[in-house]
């Protein structure tokens, strides 16, 4: 009997492994796009009445609309555009880019952590460090879009912490574990490699850390920058601080319950967790940009800068229990930085005492990071400077302006801070 | 008479599914403004007595 090849209805049977089942968190993206076509159906025939809910910025817009939107003809168009993010998530999962693997010297490693170094020799070593809840490799994500690159053509050393996922030896860790049993021993490689302190760059969450080593261990640190670095939590987007309100009774004690289950059942934090987060910050983002994406061909440069960026964002690790629970509670609801009771180090980490030059990167559209946070910190900082990119938290970083709003300006500090 | 009317149904076709594009990117704009801001003060339209 002849063998007959079996009828497939599977969209994913071309798709990356890596991006099955994603973006995170898929069910909220798609019920997000379904809902907003949805509520915007059924509210079509008041879009143009006063008391419509538009946003004062939008309001005026509104009104000058030609004529009333009909609710077929806004299903009409909700339901294209729902199918175009259909066909923008499909192409993402059966995009050909694949991220290579790191070529980049690993010179130090503890547990899951490692250092690695983008440099030559000769150069001077500044030591990176990246947030705990993504990858590292946000900062040498392709040719061209690369921070590390960027250091390393300008003759500096580069030298990145990547975290790498957690493991058994890290799976208690809190972020002192990780300041004390990781980015204090990188910084004693990278002081011993400059033969003296060295200039420590911060992104994000990293930029917190890092404040931490310029504050405790300020003999090892000659600069410190920080790019799109939290420090007062009480400035935040709207989203963030409604789900705050929510979780934020009694120091945060419903939220320290949630996270303890949550690390008792996957046993540590899921990036989920995060990812779901994130998406509160702009509901609509995923389903503006997988349509953005369809319309893309394959090759275009901008459709692989958009994969390899969602890629990036798909693959964050999970954090320690104890981690997360620091981040999500001390930090976001209780801001314990900005009030002067976080402990790192030995003793409360305190930005007043730091003494070297600062550079921070405070961007204005920064959602997860907004600029009311991050200038906090520099502004405890006697003499810090301020520069703020019109760019998002990671715009900043892989943006079409990074050199001129950033790379430019970190560059021109670092050889300022080399001269003194 | 009905061609009439389909050559007028098919000019305003259009028009009215551009109006519905309009309407939905104000739609998503609304949404991350709110996301960003918090929802908008409501604005009383009733007729003053």
């Amino acid at each position: 009997m002849a063998r007959r090849s079996r009828p497939t209805t599977d969209q994913s049977a071309d798709a990356a492994p890596h991006r099955i089942g994603k973006p995170t968190p898929l069910i909220q993206h798609l019920s997000t796009a379904l809902a907003a076509v949805q509520h915007a159906t059924l509210a079509a025939p008041l879009a143009t009445e006063r008391r419509f809910p538009w946003h004062s910025d939008l309001r005026a817009e509104a009104q000058a609309l030609p004529e009333k939107p009909l609710p077929p003809e806004v299903a009409a168009e909700g339901v294209s555009r729902l199918s175009e993010l259909m066909r923008g998530i499909e192409a993402w999962q059966r995009h050909p880019y694949r991220r290579p693997a790191d070529t980049a010297a690993e010179i130090w490693s503890d547990g899951a952590s490692r250092l690695l170094d983008f440099g030559s020799r000769d150069g001077a070593p500044v030591l990176i460090v990246p947030s705990l809840i993504n990858r590292a490799y946000i900062l040498d994500l392709l040719p061209g879009r690369s921070l590390v690159e960027d250091l390393s053509n300008a003759g500096y050393a580069p030298l990145l912490m990547d975290w790498g996922t957690p493991g058994a030896e890290e799976r208690d860790f809190g972020l002192d574990d990780y300041l004390q049993q990781r980015l204090r021993p990188a910084l004693a490689i990278a002081r011993a490699l400059a033969r003296g302190p060295v200039p420590v760059i911060g992104y994000c969450m990293g930029g917190t850390l890092a404040t931490a080593l310029a504050a405790r261990a300020a003999k090892d640190v000659s600069a410190l920058v920080t790019i799109g670095t939290p420090w007062d939590f009480t400035h935040r987007v709207w989203a963030s601080a409604a789900l705050t309100q929510v979780w934020g009774q009694q120091q945060g004690m419903q939220a320290r319950a949630v996270l303890a289950g949550l690390g008792h059942s996957f046993g540590a934090i899921p990036s989920d967790v995060f990812q779901t987060l994130f998406a509160s910050l702009d509901p609509g983002l995923a389903f503006r940009k997988f349509r953005r994406f369809a319309k893309l061909e394959p090759a275009d440069p901008d459709a692989i800068l958009f994969t390899a960026l969602e890629d990036w964002l798909n693959d964050g690790p999970p954090v320690p229990t104890q981690a997360a629970t620091e981040i999500l509670v001390d930090w976001h609801i209780c801001n314990d930085t900005c009030a002067g009771r976080w402990e790192a180090l030995g003793d409360t980490v305190d930005p007043s005492a730091i003494t070297c030059p600062t550079l921070a990167f405070c961007a204005a559209q920064d959602r997860i990071a907004p600029p009311g946070s991050t200038t906090a910190l520099p502004r405890s900082i006697a003499g810090a400077q301020i520069v703020r990119p019109d760019a998002g938290h990671v715009g900043m970083i892989v943006g079409r302006n990074r050199r001129a709003h950033v790379v430019d300006p970190l560059l021109a500090f670092l050889a300022r801070v080399a001269n003194d | 008479m009905a061609k009439a009317d389909e050559d007028k149904e098919e000019r305003e076709t259009p028009s009215r599914r551009e109006v519905a594009k309009r309407y939905l990117d104000l739609w998503d704009r609304n949404m991350s403004l709110i996301a960003r801001h918090g929802p908008p003060i409501p604005t009383d339209d009733r007729p003053e007595r």
